[in-house]
């Protein structure tokens, strides 16, 4: 497991997210899936019910998991008017790739990865998503197709926290005449910015709180999960977790002085979870759900690492 | 001397009382000339799930064909590496299940008994 490090300086209140542009060409992937099994295969695969996804411009969130019911990634699925869009964490999409390769059996279901032809970038704040008012009338992580400079955009309402935010994605050879007309009036954080800005949201991430390690429930992402659905990979487990109320762990937003060293969570003697994202004195962690309440004191090494708010709150 | 025998390839295989009702279920939907579809697809709790299907169309272009007790079964190539060696049965009675795919490939089931792992 990655443990992510951000920015070493400064504090989450100094970063002005609001009408910020991030380029996330690489820190997100993307595929196409196209087929008419497409939508049927990837609601086998993954946690929401895909099968509500009956138009163009409609799309939500799933999580793709294990059959021992543990986080693969967290997906985006769009119906686009010629296919479906996957938009998957930048790390994991080959791996995904290779998920739905392993399970296209007797389906008609090609995926094609097409990071490569296309920019992502993510306009965050809600004067930013001024910009483009038509989005207002459309729901979380449904789309339009837009025009920007004269080049077709697909626009996707997401939200990181709970702030508003608008995904523009589009041909790679428009990147930079799309990019030009944002930036004349907004600014540009990077890649390091918004990883801290994340981490300060409680929104996880592929490799560091995205991991086999954890289920979706751990993870907060119950958003995204459909209890009565049917059948998917890993529904036995996930749903058996929820009805017993077996979840052993949460995602917290932690805070603490110094710099830590290690990541393991104590109380007393006791293990009590794991650091799993830092920035400048704040982070991400799973800890035993009888220590996950705000303002509970738990040690990192020398350290206090105090637990702020539960990440899904 | 010993003599070393060839192992048999694996190949699916149905049983007599399960042959016995793919006819019966092929005459219900009015087509009993028609042969069984056996698949795998992704999906299920476990990861792949069992597909049966009553097919009056023939064979596929990359499709195993099997034929026993006077019930032809079709296999697609890519489902065939994951139920070779299958025997298809039928289980009737009080706690009947109706098919049941013995698979030796399978690891894990999930409770239902459609689903498996590999």
């Amino acid at each position: 497991m990655t443990q992510r490090t951000g920015s070493t300086t400064g504090n989450v209140a100094e970063l002005n997210f609001n009408d910020v542009l991030v380029d996330l060409s690489s820190y997100l992937g993307r595929l196409r899936v196209n087929g008419s099994d497409a939508i049927d295969l990837l609601d086998r695969l993954s946690t929401n019910r895909l099968t509500d996804l009956t138009a163009p411009g409609m799309g939500m969130r799933s999580v793709l998991t294990t059959n021992k019911g543990r986080v693969i990634d967290l997906l985006g699925i769009h119906m686009m008017g010629n296919g479906i869009l996957v938009v998957t964490s930048g790390a994991a999409l080959r791996k995904v790739a290779d998920w739905i390769e392993f399970y296209t059996i007797m389906e008609d279901v090609e995926n094609v990865d097409i990071s490569g032809n296309t920019f992502h970038l993510r306009l965050i704040g809600i004067d930013a998503y001024k910009r483009f008012p038509e989005v207002n009338n459309i729901t979380n992580s449904s789309f339009l197709e837009i025009e920007i400079s004269g080049s077709s955009c697909t626009a996707i309402r997401t939200k990181v926290g709970g702030d508003l935010c608008l995904d523009i994605i589009g041909r790679k050879d428009d990147e930079g005449s799309v990019r030009q007309i944002l930036l004349s009036d907004m600014d540009e954080r990077s890649l390091l910015d918004y990883e801290r800005y994340r981490i300060s949201k409680g929104e996880p991430a592929f490799g560091s709180e995205l991991t086999e390690d954890f289920n979706p429930l751990e993870a907060g992402l119950i958003d995204y999960i459909h209890f009565n659905k049917g059948c998917y990979i890993g529904q036995e487990v996930v749903a058996r977790l929820n009805t017993y109320d077996k979840v052993q762990r949460k995602l917290v937003k932690l805070t603490w002085q110094g710099s830590l060293c290690g990541r393991n969570l104590y109380s007393g003697d006791q293990s009590a979870g794991i650091v799993t994202s830092m920035a400048n004195g704040f982070g991400l962690g799973f800890v035993r759900k009888i220590h996950a309440e705000p303002g509970t004191v738990l040690a990192c090494g020398e350290e206090s690492v105090t637990i702020v708010e539960l990440s899904s709150d | 001397m010993a003599t070393r025998t060839t192992p048999e390839p694996l190949t699916i295989t149905i049983s007599e009382e399960a042959a016995v009702h793919v006819k019966q279920f092929a005459a219900a939907e009015g087509k009993p000339e028609a042969d069984l579809r056996v698949g795998v697809k992704g999906g299920g709790c476990s990861g792949l799930t069992y597909v049966l299907e009553i097919v009056d169309g023939g064979p596929g272009e990359n499709d195993q064909i099997v034929e026993e007790h006077d019930v032809r079964l079709y296999v697609d190539k890519k489902s065939y590496i994951f139920l070779a060696g299958t025997v298809l049965e039928y289980s009737g009675g009080l706690n009947g299940k109706g098919f049941v795919f013995n698979n030796p490939n399978a690891k894990t089931t999930c409770g239902c008994g459609t689903s498996f792992s590999v």
